[in-house]
């Protein structure tokens, strides 16, 4: 599903963010990327996302080549995927129903296919009541469950999460971790860029530890690594 | 493209507008402002050229013929000048014509004069053509072509006015022509702007939208169609304020400069209009297109 060959990623002169980095992620795998900041896990979720180009090696992600990859292909490479990030960004001036919709518009689902799908996802994230609020009417925690619901409504066959309880006390990064391994008990391989070692430690998942760009454990059931 | 995605995009396009309503009220005031000095020039400019035109047309070509010259000949004559492109009008004037016009105004009916040349026509032979060019700087290369003609006997022209009101004429079209470009210079860069800026604190949403997969279009189209929308409300304001505001000013120079009359004459709201209103137009919805265009280009690199 995901497939990793050497990459590398330079930004200057400097060291490389990520340095010759192999991974690969079977399908309907959880995998935890964990390291200290500016490990260069952020920039791996970058490479994924085709945010930013490799400088080097190659990136499989669900049978496209990243690094060969055209400009005007991207749109339909990324609604493959699913992304949450730290800080949600939610559209703020929309409502829960229409940023969740928003997902299913860009793809070009009809209106009465949204009507049935985003109810349905909202539910799933515990979100159904509110679907008329703003993002700004909701605490962190929701507003990261329709960040999740936005992900995964076009149910994307991965979902890439960077630091998704970065921004949330303890009992609600447990819920949405929860949520997290619900989605992927569907089938959808979940890739978590995060340093919260509770977390790491408590899911027992696959761990791969970055440091300076490098990746220096890859563990099935493994722990969080002060690397 | 589904219809209920069309739909969408023109819904959000019209939403962004209100959704960042100080931004597109300030991009509607800067375009308003810069169409309306772009007009307000515009409009004096082709006035100017309009009485340069009307000036040109005073400037007749008075052409004579050859004595025993027929009727036909002088026909196929007029004929031949008529077909000219640079020709304005062409009257033909017979002797008689001229001579009663001429009486009328110096010999009062019943008058001596009057009497002894009523059946003695003094200017016989005068026969003539009252030519006016459409632009005064062809002039000489008609007189040159009328005098070639057969059958013609003088040509007559006014080449002092006629090189006066060439040079006129020149200075108005390159100095509008300055004018105009830099006014329109800095009414794409200020209107842009404008735009640009309200599209730029956007930039997080289109990033957003690029995340989720939104093509460049589907991010692009509800941007263009709010520069679109400004463009024409932007225009819009100067070209109806300023059709009002043109016929009070007319009106009011009309009568209180009242040596005005005959000397100079303004064009009717509707001629003026004619080319300003699709020009004014253009400009509101192109630069508005543009701009939006361009702009968001810019943030769809993510």
């Amino acid at each position: 599903m995901i497939d990793l060959k050497d990459v590398t990623k330079s930004y200057g002169k400097g060291r490389p963010a990520v340095n010759h980095v192999n991974l690969h992620v079977e399908q309907g795998e959880f995998v935890f990327v964990t390291g200290l900041s500016g490990s260069g896990k952020s920039t791996l979720i970058k490479l994924l996302l085709k945010e930013l180009d490799s400088t080097g090696g190659s990136i499989t992600v669900a049978g496209e080549r990243l690094e060969t990859m055209k400009h005007r292909r991207v749109s339909k490479y990324r609604r493959k995927l699913g992304v949450v990030f730290q800080d949600f960004r939610l559209l703020k001036d929309r409502n829960v129903y229409e940023n969740v919709a928003f997902a299913q518009r860009v793809i070009g689902r009809p209106t009465r296919v949204i009507r049935k799908r985003v109810p349905e996802v909202l539910q799933e994230v515990g979100l159904a009541g509110k679907y008329k609020s703003l993002p700004d009417e909701l605490s962190g925690g929701e507003q990261q469950r329709v960040a999740l619901a936005r992900a995964i409504v076009n149910r994307p066959d991965i979902l890439l999460a960077d630091e998704p309880t970065g921004n949330l006390d303890p009992k609600t990064s447990d819920e949405i971790m929860a949520l997290l391994e619900q989605i992927n008990g569907r089938g959808t391989t979940v890739l978590v860029v995060t340093h919260n070692k509770e977390i790491v430690n408590a899911m027992k998942k696959r761990v791969v530890t970055m440091h300076d760009g490098v990746i220096v454990s890859d563990e099935e059931k493994g722990e969080y690594h002060e690397a | 493209m589904r219809p209920s995605t069309i739909w969408y995009i023109l819904k959000q396009g019209v939403k962004n507008i209100w959704r960042n309503w100080m931004f597109s009220a300030a991009s509607v005031l800067t375009m308003a402002a810069c169409i309306f000095l772009f007009g307000l020039f515009y409009l004096i400019v082709i006035n100017v050229n309009f009485n340069t035109q009307k000036a040109q047309e005073k400037v007749p070509i008075t052409v004579f013929f050859e004595p025993g010259t027929t009727q036909e000949e002088m026909d196929w004559v007029g004929e031949q000048i008529r077909a000219r492109p640079d020709v304005e009008t062409i009257t033909f004037e017979s002797a008689d014509e001229g001579w009663e016009k001429f009486a009328k105004q110096y010999f009062p009916e019943g008058s001596a004069a009057a009497d002894v040349f009523r059946d003695d026509n003094p200017l016989t032979g005068s026969d003539n053509y009252q030519v006016s060019v459409n632009d005064i700087s062809l002039q000489y290369d008609l007189v040159r072509y009328i005098e070639e003609l057969p059958h013609v006997r003088e040509v007559k022209q006014a080449e002092r006015a006629a090189e006066f009101l060439t040079n006129i004429s020149n200075m108005v079209y390159y100095v509008s022509l300055i004018v105009i470009g830099v006014l329109l210079l800095i009414s794409i860069f200020l209107i842009s702007n404008t735009v640009s800026v309200g599209i730029s604190v956007r930039s997080e949403e289109i990033a957003i939208m690029k995340y989720i997969g939104a093509t460049d279009h589907f991010v692009r189209a509800p941007f263009v169609l709010e520069g679109i929308i400004l463009g024409v409300v932007g225009a819009s304001i100067p070209l109806v304020s300023l059709y009002y505001l043109y016929q009070e000013v007319v009106k009011w120079m009309m009568n209180n400069y009242s040596s005005f009359t005959g000397a100079v004459s303004f064009l009717s709201v509707e001629q003026a209009y004619k080319t300003f209103l699709p020009v004014g137009l253009l400009l509101g919805v192109g630069i508005g297109l543009l701009s939006s265009f361009f702009t968001t280009k810019k943030h769809l690199r993510v």
